[in-house]
């Protein structure tokens, strides 16, 4: 039985690869072969290979609220967080269904998390009762739809480091738990298998640390002891898939004192993976200097806008931070184009059409958001599907 | 070949340039392929196969993706017709939740119905080891149940008026034989509830459950009072509240039988957060009677 009757296989292939990806929900329920084809990893990495997948940047955002009048002394609400999902291409924000049984919004201060084609919601906590929650949620965006996964075991635990290594494992690792005691265990999450399964604990004991998935590792980066609270260390830790051992991290990743909130790590081929990250209004880049270490050099400085970053999004070489001016302003967003992490970078202008010569220059564009979806982000995650 | 001309510039530099070729520019090409393919589908087909044969891989391109864009915004059911695809995924499949972009309450309310047809299936499924037994129509009229439930005892019950309009063919659930009415057992009791959830698994597979209309309409509703009756039975002494609340309910379900799908429909809609699930009748369209006659004793 062919894909497309009248059509050969490989030729039906070109045609379903082209789909937007809004439209894989409809074409996986046609018939037998066409789900199997398109629920298949090699779907995805089809589409990759010709350029035709479609970067979808997630975000954990406030859902906008009432506007308060002037002269008011209502106390503000907190907000309810809710999915949005934004594509650079064509700018378009849409809202995400909610997990089940979230009706007033999902878990704050969740973590979000990609795993190829499976948005993976872990943890945060429960908007009425104010408890750690434990929960794990996935939607499939082949499917357009959510399941439950199975809770994260052991002791409640918030603001641990989270990550994905795009072949279907979550690392879950530090955080604190009821009573603020930093947590130096870890756990990993089989998201096919909806099973979770034990890691070796890290060397220190981290709250507040930040989790990126590079070059092959998971990396945890900072945090605090509980004995020094606020105090962020510089130390990072990373984990080998492979041995299922953790070890000090290569590179000198964090100048002291600092929140590794919003770092993130690019996909890129194997040597050009590099680490970004917000810093007193700037854009670090991490990654191999030409003598072979790593280092941390300025991409660029903040424009004002985003001077309060919330998060750092980077994809096919371009950088976006979402931020606010001041806290509690609307959101708004600007990319960093033609970024080239292996050059050392002055100081990048904002608004100049300069072009890339040499030094890694960089140019900010501003996006500008729709309306209702320029909510405070607390979390995000990208797809390439 | 491209052809030069000279060009003197602001200060002075004279420099040649590349002259436009006489042609077409990209947009009217654009606007050439958008035109070009303009065709119905089938011609679309066999224009992409000559260009994969022809191994042109512009036009395989600009077909392909004209193909894509014909499948994009349609219905499963639509891509099925279009294409000539065969409707082979099971029920379970099928029951995909439909994309809730907007949040309409409506289409939630679908996906629950979804999710829980679907746990409905997968506990079937469970269930299908058990011997299947042929049995005799369950026929009976609503009169007949309400004195069925008001003590009468080994009554042979008649005819239940099913009328649902539908596009499905009708049900016929088969009844286990072991028709006992009192002093019944619980084995019997799960007898009678797999064999009613046989029966109804076998209608569902056997009708397409893809639209909505379906879901509802899974004809189990002679099923639920019979179970329920027969714990009615068990407990002969029911005081007056109890008495008339199940009087009430039944009158309820009895009215719901006659009416109109939208009418139905309508209710369900508008009932649906307070609904629960009944655990033993395993019927889609349990939780729609729930109010009518699930005499909840647990």
């Amino acid at each position: 039985m062919e894909l497309i009757p009248g059509l050969p296989d490989d030729v039906a292939r070109e045609c379903l690869i082209r789909l937007s990806h809004t439209s894989f929900p409809a074409a996986s329920t046609t018939c037998k072969q066409w789900k199997e084809e398109i629920e298949a990893p090699e779907f995805r990495l089809w589409r990759m290979s010709h350029a035709l997948s479609q970067v979808l940047l997630v975000v954990a955002q406030a859902r906008p609220g009432p506007v308060r009048s002037p002269g008011c002394l209502k106390l503000p609400l907190a907000p309810s967080y809710r999915l949005a999902a934004f594509e650079p291409v064509s700018g378009r924000w849409w809202e995400l269904p909610p997990p089940p049984g979230c009706p007033d919004g999902i878990p704050m201060f969740c973590q979000l998390v990609a795993a190829g084609t499976d948005l993976v919601l872990v943890g945060g906590i429960d908007p009425v009762t104010w408890e750690a929650s434990g929960s794990v949620y996935v939607y499939s965006f082949v499917r357009g739809e959510w399941r439950s996964g199975a809770d994260m075991p052991g002791t409640r635990r918030s603001f641990f480091a989270c990550a994905s290594d795009g072949q279907g494992l979550v690392f879950v690792a530090g955080g604190h738990d009821g009573d603020k005691n930093a947590l130096r265990s870890a756990m990993a999450y089989d998201v096919v298998a909806d099973q979770w399964m034990p890691m070796p604990d890290m060397a220190e004991e981290r709250d507040e640390c930040k989790g990126v998935f590079s070059k092959g590792r998971f990396l945890v980066l900072g945090g605090y002891p509980t004995d020094t609270q606020g105090r962020f260390v510089r130390s990072a830790e990373e984990f080998d898939r492979a041995t299922w051992q953790w070890r000090p991290a290569t590179e000198d990743v964090l100048g002291s004192g600092t929140s590794p909130r919003t770092c993130t790590s690019s996909t890129g081929k194997d040597g050009d993976e590099a680490l970004y990250m917000c810093k007193d209004g700037e854009l670090l880049v991490g990654s191999k200097c030409p003598d072979g270490t790593t280092g941390w050099r300025v991409a660029g400085r903040l424009p004002s806008e985003v001077g309060c970053p919330a998060h750092v999004a980077t994809w096919q070489g371009k950088v976006m931070v979402i931020g606010s001016a001041r806290f509690g302003e609307p959101h708004v967003g600007y990319v960093l184009e033609a970024i080239n992490p292996n050059e050392g970078g002055d100081e990048g202008n904002s608004s100049s059409n300069e072009d890339r010569v040499g030094g890694g220059n960089g140019t900010w564009v501003r996006v500008e958001f729709e309306e209702g979806f320029s909510g405070h982000v607390q979390a995000g995650c990208l797809f390439d599907i | 070949m491209k052809s030069y001309i000279w060009l003197q510039t602001s200060d002075g530099l004279v420099q040649p340039v590349e002259e436009e070729v006489p042609g077409r520019s990209n947009k009217e090409r654009k606007i050439f392929d958008e035109k070009f393919i303009r065709m119905d589908t089938k011609k679309l087909c066999e224009l992409t196969s000559a260009a994969d044969s022809l191994q042109l891989k512009p036009l395989v391109d600009l077909t392909s993706r004209a193909i894509a864009r014909i499948i994009e915004g349609k219905t499963p059911e639509e891509i099925r017709e279009t294409f000539h695809l065969p409707d082979d995924l099971t029920e379970e499949e099928k029951l995909e939740p439909l994309r809730n972009i907007t949040d309409d309450p409506r289409i939630r309310l679908l996906n629950r119905l979804y999710a829980r047809k679907r746990k409905e299936l997968i506990e079937r499924k469970k269930l299908k080891n058990v011997e299947i037994e042929e049995g005799h129509v369950d026929e009976r009229s609503v009169d007949d149940l309400l004195s069925f439930i008001n003590g009468a005892d080994g009554k042979e019950v008649q005819a239940n008026k099913n009328k649902k309009k539908t596009r499905r063919k009708k049900d016929q659930i088969k009844d286990t034989s072991p028709h006992k009415v009192n002093g019944t057992h619980h084995g019997e009791l799960d007898n009678l509830s797999i064999s009613c959830s046989n029966g109804d698994a076998n209608d569902i597979e056997t009708s397409a459950l893809g639209e909505a209309f379906k879901v509802h309409d899974s004809g189990g509703a002679t099923f639920s009072p019979k179970l329920e009756f027969d714990d009615g039975d068990m407990d002969d002494d029911l005081d007056p509240a109890m008495k008339e609340e199940l009087d009430r309910e039944v009158e309820d379900f009895a009215r719901r039988l006659n009416s109109d799908w939208p009418e139905r429909i309508q209710e369900i809609l508008s009932s649906g957060p307070e609904r629960k699930l009944v655990p033993i009748s395993i019927d889609g369209d349990a939780s729609s009677h729930r109010p009518c006659i699930s005499l909840d004793r647990r």
